[in-house]
């Protein structure tokens, strides 16, 4: 027998790998290795580049970290509170009837 | 309006250093590129200080990206360079690397099966649990060498195509598809070594 005579088929040979390939996919699900690990970044990587652009971005605490929204929300409230307050407790001609 | 569309005003927002459009690139990614250079490195601590230098860089570079790519190949391909050279880096310096994965695979009794006669049984995931299992994994594919193991995450973890890992390690298509099919031999292979038995 050649060597020639041991090589495998293109046929059998993607058998083969398609075989291989099913096995270890299967084994990767079942050991949830597609899961990917937590982590937070968002915070070093913001003061990284706040560092090396000296301040040129992500300079203000309003940039940083996610979703600022909430604190535009809640600032925008605090003060139409307070300004409610001054302005029915502090101004004497004008009461609520 | 299409995902191409929304990637193309996202891309021009990166350019123009909005940095809200930051913000969400990154927890977009981080656990992406997180879990490949955890991977890739085997050091916490090293992936870490290392995925936040790739959204630095992505974020210096931003202006250079032309779009001919995906915007998560292009990131990827940073990381993985990033990568390279942190790994001859942590070699020059002798750093034990692969220190994270101390999972039980050493206390697993089929452990002690390797080099016996193995016989074939269709899951023998199956038997153990998947904390166990996981550190098996884990482990073998921190065994793996370095050129198959980033092929083998690419593919098989973060499900990309061959395109898109050729685009990112700078292979032709062919050794793509031929060192992914030798890492998964190695991997099978050393999961099989660690569980004493033939994977079905």
């Amino acid at each position: 027998m050649t060597d020639k005579d041991d090589k495998p088929t293109p046929e059998v040979q993607a058998d083969s790998e398609e075989r291989t390939q099913e096995s270890v996919r299967s084994i990767l699900h079942r050991a949830q290795i597609r899961r990917h690990p937590e982590v937070d970044l968002l915070q070093g990587v913001q003061r990284r580049i706040r560092e090396r652009s000296r301040g040129r971005f992500y300079a203000d605490g309003w940039s940083r970290r996610t979703s600022p929204t909430s604190t535009y929300v809640v600032t925008s409230l605090l003060m139409l509170i307070i300004l409610s307050l001054v302005y029915f407790v502090l101004l004497p001609g004008v009461r609520l009837q | 309006m299409s995902g191409y569309d929304d990637e193309t005003r996202f891309i021009e927002r990166l350019r123009a250093r909005d940095e809200r459009a930051f913000n969400e690139l990154v927890k977009q990614y981080e656990r992406r590129i997180f879990g490949l250079l955890l991977r890739m490195i085997g050091r916490r601590d090293e992936a870490e200080d290392l995925a936040q230098e790739v959204f630095v860089q992505v974020f210096k570079a931003i202006g250079t990206f032309r779009g001919e790519a995906k915007l998560s190949t292009w990131i990827f391909r940073i990381a993985m360079n990033l990568s390279k050279n942190r790994t001859k880096y942590l070699a020059r310096r002798r750093v034990d690397s692969q220190d994270h994965f101390t999972g039980p695979s050493e206390e697993v009794p089929l452990h002690r099966a390797r080099n016996s006669n193995m016989g074939v049984i269709d899951r023998p995931d199956e038997l153990l649990s998947g904390v166990e299992l996981e550190a098996i994994v884990e482990r073998s594919i921190a065994e793996l060498e370095p050129e198959f193991r980033e092929v083998l995450i690419l593919r098989d973890v973060e499900d990309m195509s061959y395109e898109e890992i050729a685009e990112i390690t700078g292979l032709a298509d062919g050794t793509v598809k031929s060192r992914i099919h030798r890492a998964r031999l190695q991997l099978k292979q050393a999961v099989e070594l660690a569980l004493g038995e033939k994977i079905g």
